[in-house]
């Protein structure tokens, strides 16, 4: 019952200058110690910034609100920016997609590992920079002792990406957050890196967090599998079990419009139209507008209900038949329908 | 249709493509596959006039291209082999309306420039009139994306060279315009040379493939063949190397 993570009706509001927004309409995930969380969904559907609000960096002005938004079963919510200061590189590590952009490129890759030993774990210069060359090796970099005096414009892409992975795991922290690792590399590089985190991680039970839209990285990475769609976490399931029981329309649309070459020549079937923009909350299924199988009750909101052990969706199709006829009746009784659009 | 024959390209003492040929049949979406480095972004830039080669020769429906490019070439061949690039949001002028885009273009191939023909070729690519006046950071990544393929098709050219043209795209935007480049395939019959690492989209698009690897030719075949009968390792490894959305207990025996 001790999760490292736990998130539930994550509500997000940020400000902008064209009014609020509310990028996050109810994000509910979980992750366990030794577990790798994949979090799925278009651009635009919350993922980012609910991982964002869980490192406290999201914009100032931003309004966060919570049932439950623990980490190792400490709240977040009441941290201010110094508590964060303390959490941010000690218990979460962060990798993001462009490696680039994350290095400072006028400071030497091994100083820019050391950097949060030396901060945080109080290592002297001289034990830092040993300390960032021999995780240069683990993450399979040849050479560690030349290649941590590098810049980092004199790595490659594959490289700089490994070395990132070193920064963010150097503090051996308990929760890993990647946000689109792999999605700029090539697809055998990707494939190293993924087994790279992977191995690293579980030796260390630590916890990790994958951002992406790939739902092929997902059926090779994911002990837990997390879709969410305009802000909502709409279906979490074990990756086992989502795979084999895709149960809500949008998951089922995400598969139909992900190319798979073993599959065969089998044509992709795009979703049509695009995520809402989140200027308002949401009322009833936000997907409802793109589903085929929409029906009138999806004008309602579907409560997030466990479909099977661990696999909980939220869309009417998977109620049972008796609390569906229950619902149908509800809305009967209140006559006409208020269907936005 | 376009025929390349020993095309080498060497930057300094390093050979990018190596004595390279193929062919691009009239109608057909060929793949040209490969790591980063593996030099098929440099042939792609060598057909459509963006690189010059180091030897070899390329021809198209049996006239030879010019080696050196300058204003003169571009007007003669440029119309005639157009490039789709992955960042639609760099391809574009960010001053130029969607109707700008289309106009100059239509202008460049000696085309008449109407209302009619924007609105026809914004309809092609599945945008509408209203998108006329919208400036690039006015549109989605995917209406960019539309955009500068409708650009790349006004011209009505014999090819179109497509270097990682969805890579950037979300799934469901990408399936968009695959789709739509398949149908533009289907109904105007333009060859496509489609440059990408993502093997799962080659399957979906592709009529042959050509696997390059470090410059040089690996093998060139039917995509059923490459897909379910690869005669190279090099291939198996890249296919071994892509994730498919299917479920392995992968990490259950890596971590048990």
């Amino acid at each position: 019952m001790n999760h490292l993570l736990e998130i539930r009706n994550l509500q997000v509001e940020l400000k902008t200058e064209l009014g609020p927004v509310y990028p996050v309409q109810g994000a509910d995930l979980i992750v366990r110690r030794g577990e790798t969380l994949c979090l799925v969904g278009e651009s635009g559907c919350g993922k980012s910034l609910t991982m964002m609000s869980v490192m406290g960096l999201l914009p100032p002005g931003s309004r966060i609100q919570a049932d439950r938004f623990h980490l190792e079963g400490e709240t977040l919510l009441t941290l201010d920016e110094h508590a964060y200061r303390k959490l941010r590189g000690p218990v979460i590590g962060m990798i993001f997609q462009d490696a680039m952009a994350a290095f400072n490129p006028v400071l030497r890759i091994g100083d820019q590992l050391a950097e949060p030993l030396r901060v945080h774990k109080g290592f002297s210069r001289k034990a830092a920079w040993v300390r960032a060359v021999e995780w240069l090796d683990r993450v399979g970099i040849v050479e560690p002792e030349k290649r941590a005096r590098f810049y980092p414009h004199e790595f490659s892409g594959g490289m700089l990406q490994r070395a990132m992975i070193a920064m963010a795991l150097i503090t051996e922290p308990d929760l890993v957050i990647a946000d689109e690792p792999t999605t700029a590399l090539d697809v055998s590089v990707q494939a190293e890196i993924l087994d790279l985190l992977r191995s690293l991680l579980s030796e260390r039970q630590a916890g990790l967090v994958m951002i992406t839209h790939d739902l092929g990285v997902v059926a090779e990475m994911a002990d837990r599998v997390t879709v969410m769609y305009a802000g909502r976490t709409i279906e979490e399931a074990s990756g086992a079990e989502f795979f084999a029981r895709l149960s809500h329309p949008y998951s089922r649309g995400l598969m139909a419009c992900t190319p798979n070459w073993r599959a065969g020549a089998v044509p992709v079937t795009p979703i049509p139209g695009l995520p809402p923009a989140l200027t308002a909350v949401q009322t009833g299924c936000a997907f409802r507008f793109r589903c085929a199988e929409a029906m009138v009750i999806c004008a309602e909101k579907p409560e997030i209900t466990e479909v099977a052990a661990g696999h909980r969706v939220a869309c009417w199709l998977n109620r049972k038949p008796d609390v569906l006829a229950a619902a149908v009746r509800g809305v009967d009784e209140e006559g006409a329908m208020d269907v936005d659009d | 249709m376009l025929t390349i024959e020993g095309v080498s390209k060497r930057f300094g003492s390093f050979m990018a493509v190596n004595d390279i040929s193929f062919d691009v049949r009239a109608g057909e979406i060929l793949a040209l596959v490969g790591e980063s480095g593996s030099g098929k972004t440099t042939v792609g830039r060598i057909i459509a006039g963006l690189e010059e080669k180091s030897s070899g020769s390329i021809a198209l429906k049996g006239e030879s291209l010019p080696n050196r490019y300058g204003k003169t070439e571009f007007r003669i061949w440029g119309k005639r082999i157009q490039m789709i690039f992955q960042n639609p949001l760099g391809a574009l002028n960010p001053f130029f309306s969607s109707a700008d885009v289309l106009a100059e273009a239509l202008r460049f191939s000696g085309k008449k420039v109407t209302d009619v023909a924007i609105d026809h070729w914004l309809a092609e690519v599945g945008l509408q009139s209203f998108h006329r006046h919208r400036l690039p950071h006015q549109l989605s990544g995917g209406q960019r994306q539309r955009l500068v393929i409708a650009r790349a098709l006004c011209m009505e050219p014999d090819l179109i060279v497509c270097d990682e043209p969805v890579s950037a795209l979300d799934v469901s935007i990408q399936a968009q315009i695959l789709a739509l480049l398949k149908r533009l395939r289907d109904e105007k019959g333009v060859s496509l040379l489609f440059i990408t690492h993502d093997l799962n989209v080659v399957r979906q698009i592709a009529d042959r493939v050509l696997v390059m690897n470090r410059g040089v030719r690996v093998e060139l075949a039917d995509t059923a063949t490459v897909f379910e009968n690869p005669s190279h390792d090099y291939t198996r490894q890249l296919l071994e190397a892509c994730p498919v959305p299917e479920y392995q207990a992968k990490q259950q025996e890596t971590s048990a």
